[in-house]
């Protein structure tokens, strides 16, 4: 379905001295520097599949996914999206894919409604209007854009034009969809709206959907599978699952002990990680985990008790400081 | 092109051409004031050609009922032909907006061309309103000829899209620089010294004067005008003529620069 393989993305960039011996040099003659975006990254991703892309400012995500949608040209190596070269942006390809920036969502005149966006999809994909009628009516319930999809967008908040953008994009049913940080600066709500709309899309449709974003939850939520890139280079492509047990291998045990209790060192348990407002939280080696809850719950009397997996950001910095590939 | 291409390209001028009029109607303010703009130059240099043939004097045959009729034709081709490439394709190549064109699966021009269509219908609304007005107000003693008028209206045709076209070029330039405004700028310039507004086209001597009929901006302003009140300088056929392959000459330049645009835009990414 989309195979990428080698691809690098350098960018010449113009660079001055400061101060006015810079400006003049500058004026004079422009030094140019050449930055790497992208060092050799490859992958296969397959139809269907919801992937994951995360990695800090500047990583590299964005590039990625404007050279798979057919916006940038690799510097190096070969894509293919579902047999296309995307830089060529034949409009066969470029009807089967929708690029969704989260910072502009929606590009249409501020005056215009979502609808009147809608209808010129329509216009432009070419949709028959019956079929298109219908499946207007089905993304305006699926994605509950109803009580504003007929104001003009000026008037609508990030996070419904971010729907009214989704809107826009899945109208002529693409097959594969990528995500550029699809909830920045979206609340926890909408953020979560956003994120069962897009199981359900590639539930029913098949669609491959490929999203960057700097919230975990969208990563942990919605993919199985992720790749992770720094500095241009892919860190970690595989099961998110897999990524936790192997760069954190423990669990929290979070507790509150009883009055009579807070004498205890902890520290004979496991490695103390907060003592707050009298919640203790313990990390605790995955297979010792049984073993300790059972000598907390003898040895002490616990008002309650929860076992979690260590937060998945701090399994990410991990993996920034092992460098694993 | 086949039958079916043609079709998908009507369909698209269409469908952008009324989506951006329903956007452009909504710029009322911006409308008077490019309608003012696109008014005051023109209107300047009938004042002061009107005030040198006061006392019944001529300038190289022409007497200020030619001049009078000369400027408000040149108001009339600067109002039909107006152009806004560089506000709206240029701010959309500074902004990075252009990408979200860049996907849809077709050319950027079908969305250029609509917008410059749709500037043209909503400022006619104020403009040809304007243009009856000036008419009646200078009341000119001499009035076209039927055939003069029609051929008036297949010239600024052609010299909409001659206007169109260099100013889609110029605004091309927003691939490499921010500063496309100046470049406009004297594009527009170069329209309003040689193209016959400032003074008639043959008003202008010698190897300079000669050479303005061959280039293409008396096709976007001069020629049409001269045609309402009958060519002095140049003959029809040839100023067609010249329109025609400044039309192709520009199409093919427009076509290589925005490759080389998108070429560029593709390494540095929106």
């Amino acid at each position: 379905m989309i195979y990428v393989d080698d691809v690098k993305k350098t960018y010449v960039v113009p660079v001055r001295e400061s101060g006015i011996k810079g400006a003049l040099s500058s004026f004079i003659k422009r030094d140019k520097k050449e930055i790497a975006a992208v060092k050799t990254i490859s992958f296969e991703i397959s139809k269907g599949e919801i992937v994951g892309f995360i990695g800090s400012n500047g990583a590299g995500k964005s590039t990625t996914l404007k050279m798979l949608s057919g916006i940038l040209h690799p510097s190096d190596g070969a894509i293919s999206v579902m047999g296309h070269t995307p830089y060529k942006r034949a409009p066969e390809y470029l009807k089967k894919i929708a690029l969704i920036r989260g910072s502009k969502p929606l590009f249409a005149p501020a005056d215009l409604t979502a609808l009147d966006a809608l209808q010129m999809q329509r216009i432009i994909y070419d949709l028959d209007y019956k079929s298109f009628t219908k499946d207007l009516n089905r993304i305006v319930d699926w994605l509950g854009i109803e009580p504003y999809y007929k104001k003009p967008l000026r008037t609508l908040s990030l996070g419904e034009r971010m729907r009214c953008g989704l809107a826009c994009s899945i109208v002529y049913n693409p097959e594969v969809l990528f995500l550029d940080e699809p909830t920045i600066g979206l609340d926890i709500n909408a953020q979560s709206r956003i994120r069962h709309f897009l199981n359900e899309y590639n539930r029913e449709t098949n669609a491959t959907i490929i999203l960057t974003s700097h919230y975990m939850e969208d990563v942990t939520q919605l993919c199985e599978r992720i790749m992770v890139i720094d500095q241009g280079k892919l860190l970690f492509d595989g099961n998110i699952d897999y990524l936790i047990e192997s760069l954190t291998p423990y669990k929290l045990i979070v507790f509150t002990p009883d009055h009579g209790s807070t004498h205890i060192p902890w520290d004979r348990y496991g490695v103390v990680e907060h003592e707050m407002n009298g919640r203790i939280t313990i990390r605790v080696a995955n297979h010792q985990v049984p073993a300790i809850t059972g000598r907390l719950l003898s040895d002490c009397s616990i008002l309650g008790l929860t076992v979690e997996n260590p937060p998945f950001e701090s399994t990410i910095e991990q993996l920034y400081k092992a460098e694993v590939v | 092109m086949n039958n079916g291409d043609v079709l998908t390209s009507l369909r698209l001028l269409k469908g952008y051409t009324a989506w951006k009029t329903m956007d452009v109607f909504s710029w009322r303010s911006f409308m008077y004031l490019l309608v003012f703009s696109q008014l005051i130059t023109p209107l300047v240099s009938l004042l002061v050609w009107q005030a040198v043939t006061a006392q019944e004097q001529t300038v190289y045959g022409w007497s200020s009922s030619e001049f009078l009729v000369y400027y408000l034709a040149i108001i009339m081709v600067r109002q039909l032909t107006v152009s806004y490439e560089h506000h709206m394709l240029g701010m959309n190549i500074y902004t990075g907006e252009v990408t979200s064109l860049l996907l849809k699966p077709h050319h950027l021009l079908y969305s250029v061309i609509g917008e410059n269509l749709a500037v043209k219908i909503v400022s006619y609304t104020v403009s040809i309103p304007l243009i009856i007005v000036l008419w009646m107000g200078f009341t000119p003693t001499i009035l076209p000829s039927f055939s003069n008028v029609m051929l008036f209206v297949l010239t600024v045709v052609n010299a909409s899209i001659l206007r169109f076209l260099w100013l889609y070029l110029l605004t091309l330039t927003a691939f490499w620089t921010e500063k496309t405004q100046s470049i406009v700028n004297a594009g527009e310039v170069a329209i309003f010294f040689i193209g016959g507004e400032v003074a008639p086209l043959f008003l202008i001597h010698g190897f300079f004067g000669d050479a303005a009929y061959y280039l293409p901006f008396y096709g976007m302003m001069g020629f049409p005008a001269e045609t309402l009140i009958g060519i002095k300088g140049i003959s029809l056929s040839s100023g067609l003529l010249l329109q025609y392959a400044w039309i192709c000459t520009l199409v093919l330049l427009c076509s290589w620069v925005y490759k080389k645009g998108i070429k560029r835009y593709s390494a540095l990414g929106g």
